[in-house]
């Protein structure tokens, strides 16, 4: 008996691993679920009632797209009202822009981009709702500083000053990525083409700790609705640099 | 070792035990069935950690998989929706009337005159004529360095970010320096008005106020062009200058980001 469970023991261990991750399964599709009720309590039950949100997505694509272009003019139209630089982002004509008072002073192309199936299938009232008007960044991080600021201390004299001149002979780009945490919990990430590559395992190692500390205590992992966007790394630099901390932009699925 | 034997067998130290003659303990064997348990079990910890890590790794692969792919299991709250064509029809007209009312609203938002950006992490500017590039070149903007001197006096060096208006329009300026371009170079700082203030030439032919103190001005350095080199004017090359000031008017918008 005791050779039966000696031989066996990886077969426990394996099930034992396979019981554990799948229960956690079950949980991580609970909270997409949770997520999207979440989202689609947005609108009050009048607003389902609305005749211009009664839009059958598959039976009137056309309306879809009108309601759409136009809770997104809407959000820049709000976003035209502040004096500080906004962001308008267009996934349907694949642009990126920086905006203030509601011209366009910067655009880029969107090369790639991903969004969470969730917010595909949120409800026309909730789509409304929660982008007719401009999304706030709670919180930006970048893996650029926003502001590259040198110290100097001011020279006793003529020569240490001579000495002390810092002059670039080119300017530096460096690596960019942006995640930006919006309203409704949803995450924007702006990376280059080449980023992927460059952190593919600390995104790994990140990634796993991250789903593990919810595993081990079995509770649901927290679930973002993401959306991703590659861009050339000197337009996230370009970005970055130009939005205030309390950034807000409009978005077009 | 009175009461016990030893006998050399087959490489084997043998200690017999006198009273107790089957209870043979063999010594060297204990130790390396010892060793060999012990080994067994480092060897399962350690192949128990690899399959977790390796189920650990495949599980946070699988995890965003697992809530991209649930969504197609979900429902949506669709609420009440028009399937009639006929009310299809009207209310996507309704819609078009309301989307081009609001997109001309938002049309008007760009000035119709000439007007120019510039970019401080690029050090690039764009000046525009009937909504489209005029004219496209580099240029120089601040550089961030930040000067600190004695008495807790301290200088930005930064080019500032937003909507701004041409102030005032100058051909020939002179340039009158500031305290911090004294400090900077190390020099004392003199009266108000003293002549060593008053520098002629330096700022190129034109310069355009923004206001703050901050100009569009050109450079004597102009091997810096590209580069943010300045204490948070916008400096330009004389041709890029000189069209710039003549498409320019008073009140022309400048957005700098």
């Amino acid at each position: 008996m005791k050779t039966f469970f000696l031989r066996m023991r990886y077969v426990f261990i394996i099930g034992a691993c396979l019981g554990f991750f799948g229960y956690n399964a079950f949980l991580i599709q609970d909270s997409v679920h949770e997520k999207l009720v979440e989202l689609n309590q947005i609108p009050d039950s009048n607003d389902y009632k609305n005749p211009m949100f009664m839009i059958d997505p598959e039976a009137n694509p056309k309306g879809l797209k009108m309601l759409k272009q136009k809770a997104f003019v809407e959000s820049q139209l709000l976003l035209s009202g502040a004096d500080s630089i906004g962001l308008a982002i267009n996934l349907d004509d694949s642009l990126v822009g920086l905006q203030i008072k509601g011209v366009t002073i910067f655009s880029s192309k969107i090369s790639e981009f991903e969004v969470s199936r969730v917010l595909d299938v949120i409800s026309v009232p909730t789509y409304y709702k929660l982008f007719s008007k401009p999304l706030s960044i709670a919180e930006q991080r970048g893996t650029i500083v926003k502001e590259p600021i040198i110290v100097k201390k001011a020279p006793k004299d003529t020569i240490e000053a001579a000495q002390a001149e810092i002059i670039p002979d080119s300017l530096i780009r460096p690596s960019a990525t942006l995640e930006f945490m919006v309203d409704g919990g949803i995450l924007l990430c702006i990376t280059h083409p080449e980023e992927a590559d460059q952190n593919r395992f600390k995104k790994l190692i990140r990634q796993t700790w991250h789903f593990l500390t919810f595993a081990v205590q079995f509770k649901k992992p927290d679930y973002q609705p993401t959306i991703k966007l590659v861009i050339p790394n000197d337009d996230i630099i370009v970005i970055y640099r130009a939005l205030p901390y309390d950034a807000h932009f409009a978005l077009k699925l | 070792m009175d009461n016990k034997k030893i006998k050399q067998m087959d490489d084997e130290l043998i200690i017999e035990v006198e009273g107790t003659p089957d209870q043979l303990v063999h010594h060297d064997s204990i130790e390396v069935t010892k060793a060999k348990k012990s080994f067994k079990w480092y060897f399962f910890i350690l192949k128990s950690v690899v399959l977790f890590v390796a189920f650990s790794i495949l599980y946070s692969y699988t995890v965003p998989y697992v809530q991209e792919s649930s969504v197609s299991y979900l429902k949506t709250e669709k609420g009440e929706a028009n399937t009639d064509s006929v009310k299809m029809a009207k209310q996507n007209k309704e819609l078009e009337k309301q989307l081009k009312k609001l997109e001309s609203k938002l049309e008007t938002k760009t000035p119709k005159g000439p007007y120019l950006t510039v970019s401080t992490v690029m050090n690039e500017f764009s000046l525009y004529k009937n909504k489209k590039i005029y004219r496209h070149g580099r240029c120089s903007t601040g550089s961030y360095i930040l000067l600190e001197a004695g008495d807790n006096q301290k200088w930005m060096f930064k080019t500032p970010k937003g909507e701004f208006h041409i102030h005032g329009k100058t051909s020939n300026p002179v340039w009158r320096k500031p305290d911090w371009a004294f400090v900077e170079e190390g020099l004392p700082v003199p009266s108000a008005n003293h002549y060593t203030r008053y520098e002629y030439g330096v700022l190129g032919d034109y310069a355009l106020s923004l206001g703050q103190g901050y100009l569009l001005h050109g450079t004597l350095y102009k091997r810096f062009l590209g580069l943010p080199v300045t204490h948070g004017c916008i400096r330009l090359n004389d041709e890029d200058l000189e069209v710039i000031y003549k498409n320019l008017d008073y009140g022309s918008k400048v957005y700098i980001y």
